[in-house]
């Protein structure tokens, strides 16, 4: 499953965010927030992306920088998140 | 929720603002004066609890019950600076603490706020840090039992009369925004100075500058992680934009109603100047902005209480009620001639009060810009 999810962020990343690096390869282990490609509000697009795209919800908890540094550490918070199982977990409905 | 609930609950609202929330507000708009009475009666009729675990003294109502509510509320209300001092206690602190406060701190602070016994600032702004936030020059030195915070906050709604403050500082200038944490900073803290700030509008909203000189706040009173603070401010960001303003619809539909009221009864040229199309369709885009208005902020609300983000949503929302309520100001008070620019009316008083709101929250500039950059448009 995991390598799904990888393929489907990773397309995500390539279209929306890595245009503006074309001089980087976006691998599992590419510094996303050292090499300026996520700033704050990118870190907001990848979430509504990832909750949208995977119907997860991302927590309080979930939403600390470093869970965005790279690809690879995406992708095991999508895999976490879904394991919780909380796809439109009520918060305040 | 079916209808009739929804509009029960709105009237009950309505009735019980109108009745318990106005009294003297025109004296108390001109002294820059707190609406002590209407804060009390808000907190009796559970306004300041809806979000709060019963648990922890709230009422823990579902999202869409509170919209109605505060709908109501607005409507019945015409302390738009009460509407604030609410919002920024609800929306912008009790974000903060229900998602990031450890449960010790939560059973601590949650039902004085709850109850309305203690009033809470959010504390972001600085006089060379308004719309970038990220540049605050405030500081959270770390010590043995916690941090030792230093700096100057400013235009905060509430800081005159909180008990508490949700502080946010640097905990690692070098880090920029990463570098960001919050605290819970309690008024009486040593090293903390309040002073009061008069404005334009929004008169009975309390609002100050807060000094910090060498306040020591322990690590237990830290929201989230350190480092997490400009993540909080998003999150708090998000629910104030998204909702701090939904009893402005309400205060627009009253505006609305005093303008069909005026078009009706006032004769010009013989005839309702109702009758004179310039002034009908003045009256007709004010119900379209409080109908869009309401669709957005349903579509909102839909979105957070499912626990997804919603930011560029609250933007949008937030962008539409803050240019459609000063836009239904200036339209009334034209529609209203010279009374309408007199005091007579307090129409002047709703149009100073609609400016604040283009303002706070973030400039409906910086709105449009998170938008685009939310969209991708733009970094
Ligand atoms: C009624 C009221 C209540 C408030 N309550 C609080 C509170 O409770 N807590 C708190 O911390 N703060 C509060 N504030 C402060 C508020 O958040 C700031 O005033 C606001 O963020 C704007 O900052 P500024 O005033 O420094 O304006 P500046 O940032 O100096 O902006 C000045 C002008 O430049 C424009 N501008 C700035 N940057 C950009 C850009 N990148 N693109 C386009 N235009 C730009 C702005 O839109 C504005 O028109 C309140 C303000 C008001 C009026």
């Amino acid at each position: 499953m995991s390598a799904e999810i990888q393929a489907v962020v990773r397309q995500h990343l390539d279209d929306e965010f890595m245009f503006m690096r074309p001089d980087l390869v976006l691998d599992d282990q590419l510094d996303l927030l050292g090499e300026g490609i996520l700033d704050s509000i990118g870190i907001l697009r990848v979430t509504a992306f990832i909750e949208d795209a995977f119907s997860v919800v991302l927590g309080p908890s979930d939403l600390i920088s470093e869970n965005f540094r790279d690809l690879g550490t995406i992708v095991a918070v999508i895999v976490a998140a879904s394991s919780r199982g909380q796809a439109d977990r009520p918060a305040e409905s | 929720m079916t209808v009739s609930v929804r509009s029960q609950l709105q009237a009950d609202a309505r009735r019980f603002a109108a009745a318990r929330c106005n009294s003297g507000l025109e004296q108390l708009d001109r002294e820059q004066a707190f609406n002590r009475a209407g804060w009390t009666a808000a907190a009796e009729h559970g306004l300041l609890g809806m979000r709060v675990p019963v648990a922890l003294g709230g009422t823990a109502r579902p999202l869409g019950e509170q919209l109605e509510i505060l709908l109501g509320f607005g409507e019945g209300c015409e302390d738009n600076g009460l509407i604030l001092a609410l919002g920024a206690h609800v929306w912008a602190c009790q974000s903060a603490l229900l998602d990031y406060a450890s449960d010790d701190l939560k059973a601590a602070v949650l039902p004085g706020l709850a109850r309305g016994h203690v009033i809470a600032s959010h504390a972001v702004s600085e006089p060379g840090a308004g719309s970038d936030v990220s540049n605050m020059a405030t500081r959270a030195r770390t010590t043995a039992s916690g941090y030792v915070l230093d700096g100057d906050k400013t235009w905060v709604t509430n800081a005159p009369i909180a008990g508490l403050h949700v502080v946010f500082a640097s905990t690692d200038p070098s880090a920029g925004s990463r570098g960001l944490s919050a605290f819970v900073v309690p008024a009486a803290s040593s090293g903390v100075r309040v002073t009061t700030i008069e404005k334009m509008g929004l008169c009975t909203a309390q609002m100050g500058s807060i000094e910090l000189r060498e306040v020591e706040v322990p690590s237990r009173n830290r929201l989230g992680e350190e480092g997490q603070g400009f993540t909080i401010l998003q999150h708090c960001m998000a629910w104030e934009r998204a909702f701090l303003l939904a009893p402005m619809l309400g205060s627009m539909t009253r505006v609305m109603r005093r303008c069909v009221e005026q078009a009706r009864r006032r004769r010009q040229f013989g005839q309702a100047i109702g009758e004179f199309d310039s002034v009908s369709n003045l009256i007709v885009e004010m119900r379209m902005r409080v109908e869009l208005g309401r669709a957005l902020l349903d579509k909102v609300a839909a979105q957070a209480a499912t626990g997804r983000a919603f930011h560029e949503l609250a933007s949008m929302l937030k962008l539409h009620i803050s240019e459609a309520w000063q836009q239904t100001c200036v339209d009334a008070v034209q529609l209203h001639g010279a009374r309408g620019f007199t005091r007579e009316l307090g129409l002047e008083r709703e149009l100073r009060d609609a400016v604040g709101g283009r303002i706070f929250s973030g400039t409906s500039e910086i709105q449009r810009r998170i938008i685009a950059q939310l969209m991708g448009v733009r970094r």
